[in-house]
């Protein structure tokens, strides 16, 4: 044992090179000579290449656990880089395409809606359908520039000598206006045909050009319009930017000399009593504003004078909550309208729109009816008959009130057939308030409409020289989805 | 030029970081065997052994990369690969003797037994073990760090550890 521990230790110093020359050239020859010893020596040898590899293999598997572990981490990174990317990206388009997922609902609600088989869509359709009788014929050549005409309205309405045929009819249709000549030398009290009241104070009126006091006498125009079918045929709509407004009344009122137009003076104010059948709290004073087609009505911070009980509160116009789907979408065909209008480059018959919506309106639910079976209100608010207002603006003016309504807003869509020649509105049954239709991929949209309101829905549209109208009630919903 | 790199490695004794790299090539060995019917760890026991042949033929002075590491590496897998599937039958010896790589491989499988013998040690013998003939610590030192109370008693555990490798050896060897 001994013998073969010392042979052990001796090929080891012979594989380290640990041995003198000497005992180098003994080791070689016993190597010829003694056998065993060779085996024994393989052995070892063998044996010290098997740590070897022992070893080896060791250092190779944790090079391949870090190489691995390396490639989970730089395939992690990527990962992580690419999610990022497409999460930034994703918002990125999220804000842009905000109405274009809008518009995809309402295509997805329309299809449905229609697929829904005749049943539900005759609930929603129009129910008047009368075939036009009379169509007249119209040459070819005055299809297309007629075409290109409407469609620059819709593109571009701010141009205004661009005229469409509805825009026509609208200035047909016009009410006349009152006119008052007045001395500006004293204090006047107007009342007009439907009750409106102005003080004007003595010297109250420049020159819109020098701005000098006007001397002498002046014209005073002053048209009403408190009446829905009035307010229909003067193209006008209540509404606050994109809030719905419950209207006591509008006036359009201009003042001239000669032909200078005269504003009131900044230290003098007009003032208005707007009339009224039925008292309603919070009426405010706006100034309207022409935009592109329709007037947009602007608060005027003007407090309603008079009774003190009448302090307007605060207005919070931004609790509307924001529409994001269509809720609704109501389905009428023009084309099949009854024809409601001639018009030969004479004026329309325009008591044809008057009494259709007046028609509509005396339904046994209306609120719009004469209030005297209401119960009765206190004594001084009877007393009063008219909102009283400074205005310190002639022009378009307005006596509203907001519909701050708690009713969820939706978004409701009429289908009107093809043509570009179109005018929508959204009268409401149980307010003054007129909204006005935005055509949004050849469907006429209102925003933010309080829900399960009862409406009408009125359209006019001008094809091959004729007018068409239509009048459609419904409710405000969103059954249809 | 990453070749390159890989062999400056070998040469600064930085054998791991070496590995870790040619592990950049494991994917089409990977492929190679997968497509002969291999499974993923015969694939990789493969590319294992193709490494340590490499590795050893590099220390040989003689020894000339004439290929890339990933033409060399993927010839020597698939040797080792057929080698392997003909264990059972007998092998063309002559075939293999041509090429020094393979030879080298047919070395290895020798060493192989005697590498499963020592795997098949206690951890304390294998530490011993390496301690002694891979880091060529004196007993002294192998006392020092592995708490034997004398060299003497390291000198004769490490004879006890050799033994047993030896008993090992003869019990697996065919």
């Amino acid at each position: 044992m001994k013998k073969h521990i010392q042979n052990i230790e001796l090929i080891n110093q012979y594989f380290n090179s640990e041995l003198t020359n000497h005992e180098q050239e003994v080791f070689s020859q016993r190597l010829t000579i003694d056998n065993e010893f060779k085996v024994l020596i393989d052995e070892q040898s063998l044996f010290l290449e098997g740590i070897k590899r022992y070893v080896l293999k060791y250092e190779i598997k944790n090079a391949h656990r870090t190489y691995k572990r390396n490639k989970f981490f730089k395939a992690l990174g990527v990962a992580l880089l690419v999610i990022s990317l497409i999460i930034t990206l994703f918002s990125l388009i999220n804000t842009k395409s905000d109405t274009i997922t809008t518009d995809k609902t309402i295509k997805e609600v329309f299809s449905t809606s229609s697929s829904n088989t005749s049943k539900k869509a005759t609930i929603t359709e129009t129910t008047i359908k009368v075939i036009a009788p009379n169509i007249k014929t119209i040459e070819s050549t005055t299809d297309t520039p007629e075409q290109k005409l409407t469609s620059e309205v819709f593109i571009v309405p701010n141009n205004q000598k661009k005229t469409t045929e509805i825009k026509q009819l609208y200035s047909n249709l016009k009410k006349q206006a009152e006119v008052f000549q007045i001395n500006t030398a004293k204090d006047t009290v107007i009342t007009c045909k439907e009750g409106t009241v102005l003080k004007i104070k003595a010297h109250s009126f420049i020159d819109s050009k020098t701005n000098q006091f006007i001397k002498g006498k002046l014209q005073l125009k002053v048209t009403e319009y408190y009446k829905l079918p009035d307010i229909i045929k003067a193209n006008l709509t209540t509404l606050a930017n994109d809030a719905i407004l419950e209207t006591g009344g509008m006036l359009f009122i201009e003042a001239s000399q000669n032909t200078n137009i005269c504003k009131l003076s900044s230290k003098n104010t007009l003032q208005i009593g707007f009339p009224y059948k039925q008292y309603k709290n919070k009426m405010q004073l706006f100034t309207g504003e022409k935009n592109q087609k329709l007037v947009n009505w602007k608060l005027i911070n003007n407090e309603q004078i008079s009774l003190s009980s009448l302090t307007p509160t605060e207005l919070v116009v931004n609790l509307f909550i924001p529409v994001k789907q269509v809720d609704s979408i109501v389905s009428f065909d023009l084309d099949s309208f009854k024809i409601g209008l001639n018009y030969d480059n004479t004026l329309p018959n325009d008591s044809i729109i008057t009494r259709n919506i007046e028609e509509r309106l005396i339904a046994p639910d209306s609120l719009l009816k004469t209030p005297d079976s209401n119960s009765s209100p206190s004594i001084t608010k009877r007393d009063i008959t008219h909102y009283l207002f400074n205005a310190s603006k002639l022009g378009w003016i307005n006596c509203d009130r907001f519909i701050n309504s708690k009713k969820i807003k939706i978004k409701f869509k009429v289908k009107v057939g093809k043509g570009t020649d179109i005018d929508v509105k959204m009268i409401f049954k149980n307010f003054k308030a007129v909204l006005p239709g935005k055509l949004e991929n050849e469907n006429y949209t209102f925003k933010k409409v309080p829900i399960n309101e009862p409406v009408i829905i009125y359209a006019i549209k001008y094809e091959n020289g004729q007018y068409y109208m239509a009048l459609h009630d419904t409710t405000v919903s969103n059954k249809n989805i | 030029m990453n070749d390159k790199k890989i062999l400056s490695f070998f040469e600064n004794g930085k054998r791991e970081k070496a590995f870790k790299e040619l592990y950049r090539l494991y994917p089409r060995i990977e492929k190679l065997i997968l497509s002969k019917g291999g499974q993923k760890q015969d694939a990789s026991d493969v590319f294992q052994e193709a490494l340590i042949v490499l590795y050893k033929n590099l220390l040989k002075t003689d020894f000339k990369l004439s290929s890339s590491f990933y033409t060399y590496l993927y010839s020597v897998s698939r040797f080792i690969w057929s080698n392997t599937q003909k264990k059972n039958k007998k092998t063309d010896y002559e075939v293999l003797h041509q090429e020094e790589s393979f030879q080298e491989y047919l070395d290895e499988r020798k060493y192989q037994f005697a590498e499963k013998s020592f795997s098949e040690l206690g951890e304390r013998c294998k530490q011993l073990l390496q301690l002694f003939y891979h880091q060529k610590m004196s007993f002294k030192n192998i006392a020092k760090t592995m708490q034997f109370s004398s060299d003497r008693v390291a000198k004769n555990q490490k004879y006890k550890c050799l033994a047993k490798a030896k008993v090992n050896f003869k019990a697996i060897q065919p």
